[in-house]
């Protein structure tokens, strides 16, 4: 009778316990991704100590440790640089980008991939890989896993218009100009978004200036003097859509919208 | 002798009251609740005059003051560095007392034949375990309140800045270390050696964190017979990723309902541990 009781008590508790997982999942979003991202995991350095970060459940501060290996790496010698002279020159034969800091890529995927949700290092590896070893693609492929990985973070595609504004004719050298294209996309999606800051638009339509489609710009520009509610962005963008009017840029079509849309504004004004 | 200590003995209002010592209290009557504070009250002092317990904390004070060595390599990411390595810290050292304290919490006094001394008296068992575990609970939670405030003081320093989730992650590594208590207190009454229910336990912490990654083979696996075996492995094996909020410290606290779901979840994990413990603990002949 007693052992009956103790085992109906059992069981009302594993009900409860077995209820009470079930209900916790529904409201819980687990925010890294499948294990299957893990066997991509660049563990060629301390697999060791990345596996047993996760498994103890101390995910960021193993990217933490990784992050300062990263660091160490970066700001000390190139130790890949003193393998023997003949197979340094075999390797830039075969590869005429910048080599220096081979491994820098890989270091902070390690870094990224064990949480995703540290913003620095996708900012820092970008701006090293982009501006200073001038590896475009590197630094590309990693600000696409950024916003992979967080859409709204804007810091992330404004390194990728700074990139195009600044290293445009590089990246089409190394990439291809479908992929110039393809990068544009991905600040467009994103100035769509309605919290996008108005930087990024001004950036976006630099972008378009740049590669003189005058048009597009000139309508990114409009709709910031009709909706920014800063007075620099304003300024910026009425200077801009001027100097387009005066230099001829724009169509008469245009022209005619573009001064009903202003007339309208300053009247709500 | 098992089942004088099952069944309490009406009390002699003749008989004189001993108020000197915290386990007279016990033996003299009072309710189950009365009983069950007085044995914690006594395991909370136990444990705090255990010399382990104070060269843990000293360990912890070293390894805290460590993250600023760590932090320093970490160039602008200082702060961060040093609210993780802390967090880790409390979690792991909390963890480690209180599994180790778990594990000889009744086992020692089995082999130093002291249990006697208070289950001859009309103590139930399961007043006894409760007793025990919260008095070691309540012990490794001043251990970590501890540490946590002395994290606290160093981040003050650095000029880190706090955020809700940062407190909600202590109150949840302490829910962890809760569970993980429990569960070693469960494994020790059964295998009756403290090696292996450290063993058990050790396991069950690692595959607690592999909750989400078995909820993905599940789904995976074609094998009808294997997709139930990893599913209730999944319902089985507690999942610490739930209490494990300081590695998603950037998504805040999620809502409500998940904290009443979790803290739910943690209880009741708690409690089906400390009932088979009990249940365990009075099949024991003594």
């Amino acid at each position: 009778m007693s052992t009956a009781r103790s085992g109906l008590t059992f069981l009302i508790l594993l009900v409860a316990l077995i209820t009470a997982h079930m209900g916790t999942r529904r409201h819980y979003k687990h925010p890294f991704e499948p294990p299957t991202t893990l066997t991509a995991l660049p563990v060629w350095r301390n697999p060791a100590l990345d596996v047993g970060g996760i498994l103890l459940g101390m995910r960021r501060l193993t990217a933490d440790l990784a992050w300062i290996e990263v660091l160490q790496y970066y700001g000390g010698a190139e130790m890949e640089f003193l393998e023997d002279e003949a197979k340094k020159v075999r390797r830039l034969k075969e590869d005429p980008r910048d080599l220096r800091y081979i491994h820098l890529l890989p270091l902070i995927q390690r870094v990224i991939r064990l949480d995703p949700y540290d913003h620095y290092p996708f900012l820092f590896g970008a701006a090293a890989l982009g501006w200073q070893i001038k590896r475009y693609d590197e630094a590309v492929q990693l600000i696409k896993e950024g916003i992979r990985m967080d859409p709204t973070f804007w810091p992330y595609q404004l390194y990728l218009g700074a990139l195009l504004y600044t290293r445009e004719k590089e990246i089409r050298g190394s990439m291809g100009s479908n992929e110039t294209e393809t990068l544009i996309k991905y600040i467009e999606r994103a100035v769509e978004h309605p919290e996008c800051p108005d930087d990024l638009k001004i950036l976006l339509g630099s972008l378009y200036t740049k590669r003189k489609q005058y048009e597009k710009a000139a309508g990114i520009y409009l709709g910031l003097v009709q909706k920014t509610k800063r007075e620099g962005i304003r300024q910026i963008s009425e200077e801009r859509l001027m100097r387009f009017v005066r230099s001829g840029f724009l169509s008469r079509a245009f022209i005619t919208e573009l001064d009903k849309v202003l007339a309208e504004t300053t009247r709500q004004k | 002798m098992s089942r004088s200590s099952e069944k309490p003995e009406a009390h002699d209002p003749h008989t004189p009251i001993n108020t000197r010592g915290i386990v007279s209290f016990v033996t003299n009557g009072g309710v189950g609740v009365n009983k069950i504070f007085a044995i914690s009250l006594y395991t909370l002092y136990e444990n705090i005059r255990n010399k382990i317990f104070y060269v843990l904390i000293l360990f912890a004070a070293v390894m805290l003051a460590s993250s600023i060595l760590f932090g320093a390599l970490g160039g602008d990411q200082e702060t961060r560095i040093i609210t993780n390595l802390g967090l880790g810290v409390i979690e792991t050292l909390g963890i480690l007392v209180a599994v180790f304290a778990s594990v000889t919490l009744v086992l020692e006094e089995m082999e130093s034949k002291t249990i006697y001394m208070v289950l001859v008296r009309p103590i139930r068992r399961h007043e006894y375990v409760l007793g025990r575990y919260l008095g070691m609970l309540a012990a490794v939670g001043l251990s970590v309140v501890s540490m946590a405030l002395a994290h606290v003081v160093l981040l003050q320093i650095k000029g880190g800045d706090f955020s809700a989730a940062y407190f909600a992650s202590i109150f949840l590594i302490l829910l962890k270390i809760a569970v993980l208590s429990a569960m070693a207190l469960f494994w020790s009454l059964f295998s009756t050696s403290a090696i292996s229910s450290v063993a058990f336990t050790v396991f069950f912490w690692i595959a607690g964190h592999l909750g989400e990654e078995m909820r993905f083979l599940a789904g995976r696996i074609g094998n009808p017979a294997l997709k139930i075996l990893m599913k209730l492995t999944y319902y089985l094996i507690p999942n610490l990723h739930y209490f494990n909020l300081k590695d998603r410290l950037d998504q805040g606290i999620g809502p409500a309902a998940f904290w009443f779901w979790a803290l739910g979840y943690g209880l009741l994990y708690i409690a089906v541990c400390l009932y088979l413990s009990s249940l365990l603990f009075k099949k024991k002949e003594f």
